[in-house]
């Protein structure tokens, strides 16, 4: 999975370490509250940068007399917690390119995105889920699995981009020759048939043997004192809802027949919108095009999204375990 | 008259004896340990830099010396841009000693052949001059960065970035990670061959011992960390990395990144008069 240098574009490795850079720096500031904490955080970045390096030169043998490694992105992030496992991954990224050669100095952003930041934030997001309906395990290994096929596929979409974004006059593809029909089912093919499983098996073996050495030693989540920063982003974006109807064209791919009849008249397309749009479903909904009533449009986003984030709310609420006991 | 014993010991005693083991229907054990033990080696005994004693680099100037030249082979797409830029590659490689050069083009051949296997099925896509451009800026990239492995010790690495203000905690990391990849890879040696060596017969399944190995290491390498992190308090560690001071002469650092800073002129402006 590590793209070596002049198989993505300079605007791609620019854009993509722009697009890591605010995630290293909430890294930055999670784990130094972190350090607060627990002092050993700190040498244990640089000892887990060193073991993912280790993990990842580790071979396992899979059938067919061929072997392959795992990653280990989601099983730093339950061993040592999400954010510093970005950072210990960012590290090794970097040590594989500058000192091995394994991986682009150029294409860093792009190797950082995919294997420090996608990897190790989808596993630990499943096995958080996995954790709330107490399945930890079964949490693990569908996030190690995610993980590591989630950065495989934008890393496949990442260099199938290439020929569409960086091409001669004549169309021959500046970098990275094959484009997404090609690059998108190597990379899943691979991951999704063998690296994935290697890589689920390989973090719950793990997880599972320090879970019954020493629990204490894997990572431990601090409960969360103050949810008011959600609300207060959950707030801004209902009261920023109606921003959207500032653009007085419809979305792309969101026309109704007679607006998409007329766009392809004015293409010189066809005169007739497609049959089966014609008469195909045209389901009527209760707040169409979020219009409540008469009141103002403006007005019917902000209470749409209200109610949304209240019936998603009630949804949580009535999904999680009780806390309080009950006499 | 006494007869003179002999201070050596006999040469079956001072040979090594290599135990051999059967081979096992599942011996990914020993496939790891080879790689381990090269790992060990390379990092045990890294190779000297190439430092010229008259004309020392600054560390940050190194790097970015560096990120100039790949970005510049990286933008273009014009044959004679590339072939200059070779040019000056290839004036630095003259500072390496014949072994380093051996060994330089050893592992720069290798690598760009692993790279041309990957992009060789294009050939039939998109036609050969691509493949053609593709394998030599591809060549071009790998020669410089194995340049600058050959030429930069770990701590110039690090000094580097500290002078380009990465942050502390990153360097840190980056310096306990180099530091511990060895003991920790050491370990993980030992306890391969211990697991080896207690085998009496191949394992059910292989991937039983990987639990065991890797969460070993992991319980270790975490009681390690509360000793080192003592040390370092002990040592008066306050949260921030010491940026060495220059030793380097400033007008040299100059007059060396002046070729690039040239280069990276043209580049941008060549475009107007048609040179680029």
């Amino acid at each position: 999975m590590h793209i070596p240098d002049n198989y993505l574009s300079p605007a791609t490795c620019g854009t993509l370490v722009l697009a890591v850079a605010p995630v290293w720096t909430v890294a930055v500031i999670k784990v130094k509250a972190q350090i607060k904490e627990k002092r050993e955080t700190l040498p244990m970045l640089g000892i887990a940068a060193s073991l993912a390096f280790l993990i990842m030169m580790f071979n396992l043998p899979i059938p067919g007399g061929t072997t392959a490694h795992a990653v280990g992105g989601t099983l730093l992030a339950v061993l040592i917690g999400p954010w510093a496992a970005v950072l210990a991954l960012t590290v090794t990224v970097l040590l594989q390119a500058l000192l091995f050669g394994d991986g682009g100095i150029l294409a860093f952003g792009a190797n950082a995105f995919n294997m420090a930041v996608i990897m190790p934030m989808v596993g630990y997001a499943c096995y958080r889920v996995g954790v709330k309906f107490k399945h930890p395990k079964v949490g693990l290994f569908i996030g190690a699995y995610l993980g590591i096929n989630v950065a495989a596929l934008v890393a496949g979409i990442e260099l199938g981009l290439q020929p569409l974004l960086a091409h001669t006059a004549s169309g021959a593809p500046l970098y990275c020759p094959y484009g997404l029909n090609v690059t998108v089912p190597a990379m899943l093919a691979a991951h999704l048939l063998v690296a994935g499983w290697v890589e689920a098996i390989f973090t719950v073996l793990v997880y599972q043997f320090v879970h019954k050495v020493a629990p204490t030693n894997l990572y431990q989540v601090t409960p969360q004192r103050s949810r008011r920063p959600w609300a207060y982003l959950l707030g801004g974006l209902v009261v920023l809802s109606p921003l959207g109807l500032l653009a007085s064209n419809t979305a792309w791919g969101e026309w109704s027949p007679a607006e998409l009849k007329q766009r392809l008249a004015e293409q010189h397309i066809s005169q007739q919108a497609p049959q089966g749009m014609v008469q195909g479903l045209h389901f009527k909904a209760l707040f169409q095009d979020y219009t409540i009533g008469n009141l103002p449009i403006s007005v019917g986003y902000i209470l749409s999204a209200i109610t949304a984030v209240l019936i998603f709310l009630l949804l949580m609420r009535g999904l999680q375990h009780d806390n309080q006991t009950t006499k | 008259m006494t007869t003179k014993q002999p201070n050596n010991l006999p040469t079956w005693l001072e040979q090594p004896n290599q135990l051999t083991s059967q081979p096992q229907r599942h011996n990914f054990l020993a496939h790891n340990q080879q790689h381990l033990q090269h790992l060990l080696a390379r990092l045990s005994q890294p190779l000297p830099a190439v430092q010229s004693k008259r004309w020392q680099l600054s560390p940050s100037i190194s790097l970015l010396r560096l990120g100039i030249l790949i970005l510049l082979i990286a933008l273009t797409n014009n044959t004679g841009w590339l072939w200059v830029l070779g040019l000056l590659l290839a004036g630095h490689l003259l500072q390496l000693s014949p072994s380093q050069l051996r060994r330089f083009s050893r592992s720069w051949l290798l690598s760009t052949l692993i790279a041309l296997l990957v992009v060789l099925p294009s050939y039939w896509l998109v036609g050969p001059a691509t493949v053609l451009l593709f394998g030599f800026k591809t060549g071009l990239i790998l020669a410089s960065t194995q340049y600058y492995r050959l030429t930069t010790t770990f701590q110039e690495l690090l000094s580097g970035l500290k002078t380009l203000h990465c942050p502390n905690i990153f360097i840190m990391t980056l310096a306990i990670a180099i530091t511990y990849l060895r003991m920790l890879g050491h370990y993980l040696l030992q306890t391969m061959m211990a697991l080896d060596m207690r085998m009496v017969a191949p394992a059910k399944h292989p991937y039983r011992l990987i639990g065991t190995l890797f969460g070993n290491l992991f319980l270790k390498s975490h009681a390690y960390a509360l000793e080192l992190y003592a040390a370092m308090e002990a040592r008066g560690f306050n949260g921030h990395y010491v940026n060495q001071p220059a030793t380097t002469n400033r007008w040299h650092d100059m007059l060396t990144l002046t070729p690039y800073l040239v280069l990276v002129a043209v580049f941008i402006f060549g475009r107007t008069y048609g040179i680029n």
